[in-house]
């Protein structure tokens, strides 16, 4: 039996034959990715409360001014700004390029030790990790006793510097995550190009600035996009290390949120803070793909 | 931070047929600016800034209480605990930090109130209650499972299974239920003076200005006044402005 060749089918026909399988994956998505953000926008402007109130009404605008307004919430945005770039921008971030670029020239055994124990530190739950941190620093904590052995004078870091004490936290957690995508982006480096470059006589420095930086150009954007989103969305570490405390000293906006939604009962209110929450990750996404946008 | 309202509801103003401390059932107000309040927020500014209790830093450690319950206590460390009758289901077998003799080793002393007014002591009660939808499909049913549930046999049972403290006064008396654990007589007498808190929606926000308003005199980052007009501000907003003052 041979085929004959048909007229091809109606060109509109043939774009809905051909939707027809990707419609439960975009009918899923509408319905559980789509449907909560819609959901979280519209209840950001009434003041739907968890406290079993008879009806909630539209208030507008209210929720954004009353953030503004509110010494609390900006106290968060500045902590949280702190907490991002203290431990995401310089630390996670340098330390993660430090870190590939010095296992490169490792022996192995030094390379697979440091490695496992830096990745271990990533892939530990998130709230055993704030616990081993608020061992560390607390007033009987490692920390300290090192200290103390050094004949240096102790305090209780988590009472004294605790935006510093969680920002530390999430260096030694996140860390990992910006040496794999550096050590991924240094391998792609060609050796010609650094090889050319030693034989010109740039010396170490130079040769950082001028050629592993700008071939790893894109690695640090998407990089640093990244673990901003990360650490802008960090609760659990915060909440097991300090409950955001002493006195809201490091209670960043995630905490703030969740104080005001769920402790509070203004879920209205505190779904607005996350709408702000998301504005403040796209300023930080608009920064970094400008960057990235720029050509050597 | 815990223990505020065990000084505000011993307070003049609560004791001396004020009413509540924090809310004003005639006039269905919250109370801002009272003279209570204010020497609530002092006598704890008191006990951190004479150092009487531990240090800030660590009353402020959000695992405080974990540290109190398993380790100071039971170690002898510190001398008085202002906490409840749920403390000692801590302590059972099993618990992982099991103290099996903490009766003969702590003493049990109700809460006074401010200058020993009577009626002489404060307790604050908490709890749960059950309820029936109003959309229920089987009301009926529900209410005979409730009631089969606290008949005076069931009602001792789960009493004494989860170290409660018993509503019904015939399990109160009863000598099984008495006996079940040290202290249950002592914190069960304690029902006839215990205040509760005002269950309104707003509730939870004005308990969060409160926890504020304590945080900032602990660490001494308001003073006792400002404290309290921080504390009234909050209380503004949280209950839409029905607030009154006394």
């Amino acid at each position: 039996m041979t085929r004959r060749p048909g007229r091809p089918p109606h060109p509109a026909l043939r774009s809905l034959i051909r939707a027809l399988p990707v419609t439960p994956a975009t009918v899923l998505l509408v319905l559980f990715l789509a449907g909560p953000i819609a959901y979280c926008v519209s209840i950001a402007f009434t003041d739907l409360q968890l406290t079993g109130q008879a009806e909630d009404s539209f208030v507008g605008l209210e929720n954004f001014r009353t953030a503004f307004g509110d010494e609390a919430f900006r106290n968060a945005v500045w902590l949280t700004l702190v907490f991002t770039v203290v431990s995401a921008l310089l630390g996670q971030n340098t330390l993660g390029l430090a870190l590939a670029a010095l296992m490169r020239r490792a022996s192995k055994p030094v390379r697979t030790l440091v490695g496992g124990v830096v990745v271990t530190a990533w892939v530990l739950p998130e709230v055993v990790a704030g616990f081993l941190l608020y061992a560390f620093f607390r007033r009987e904590g490692t920390l300290n006793a090192v200290l103390d052995w050094l004949g240096l004078p102790t305090q209780n870091w988590l009472y004294t510097l605790p935006i510093l004490a969680v920002s530390f936290a999430n260096v030694w957690r996140g860390t990992a995550f910006s040496m794999l995508v550096y050590s991924a982006a240094l391998d792609e480096i060609p050796k010609e190009i650094t090889e050319a470059a030693e034989v010109d006589g740039a010396s170490g420095p130079r040769r950082l600035w001028h050629i592993t930086l700008p071939m790893i150009r894109r690695s640090i954007g998407t990089n640093l996009m990244l673990i901003t989103l990360q650490t802008l969305s960090v609760f659990g570490l915060i909440w097991v290390m300090t409950r955001g405390g002493p006195g809201g000293r490091s209670q960043t906006l995630p905490l703030f949120m969740y104080e005001e939604a769920f402790q509070k009962s203004m879920i209205g209110y505190g779904t607005a803070v996350a709408l702000l929450l998301l504005v403040v990750g796209s300023l930080f996404s608009v920064v970094y793909l400008r960057l990235l946008r720029t050509e050597v | 931070m815990q223990g505020f309202e065990m000084l505000l509801y011993g307070t003049d103003g609560a004791t001396d047929n004020g009413g509540d401390p924090l809310y004003d059932e005639k006039s269905r107000k919250w109370k801002a600016g009272t003279k209570g309040f204010k020497d609530a927020l002092a006598f704890v500014e008191t006990v951190y800034r004479e150092k009487l209790g531990p240090e800030v830093s660590d009353a402020l450690d959000p695992n405080i209480a974990t540290r109190v319950r398993g380790e100071l206590l039971p170690e002898g460390r510190l001398g008085i605990n202002l906490d409840g009758s749920w403390l000692p289901q801590d302590w059972l077998p099993g618990s992982g930090h099991a103290w099996p003799d903490w009766s003969e080793r702590l003493g049990l002393a109700a809460m006074p109130t401010q200058h020993g007014q009577g009626p002489g002591k404060v307790s604050m009660s908490g709890g749960w209650t059950w309820a029936i939808p109003a959309k229920a499909a089987n009301p009926d049913l529900a209410f005979a499972f409730i009631e089969t549930m606290q008949s005076k046999a069931n009602a001792r049972k789960w009493y004494i299974a989860n170290s409660g403290i018993a509503v019904r006064e015939d399990v109160a008396e009863d000598p099984a239920y008495a006996k079940a654990q040290p202290g249950i007589a002592f914190f069960t007498d304690l029902v006839a003076h215990t205040h509760y808190r005002p269950a309104y929606p707003a509730y939870p926000k004005v308990s969060t200005a409160i926890q504020e308003a304590m945080e900032s005199v602990t660490t001494g980052d308001a003073s006792v006044a400002e404290a309290a007009e921080n504390y009234d501000e909050e209380l503004a907003a949280a209950t839409d402005d029905q607030v009154t003052r006394g």
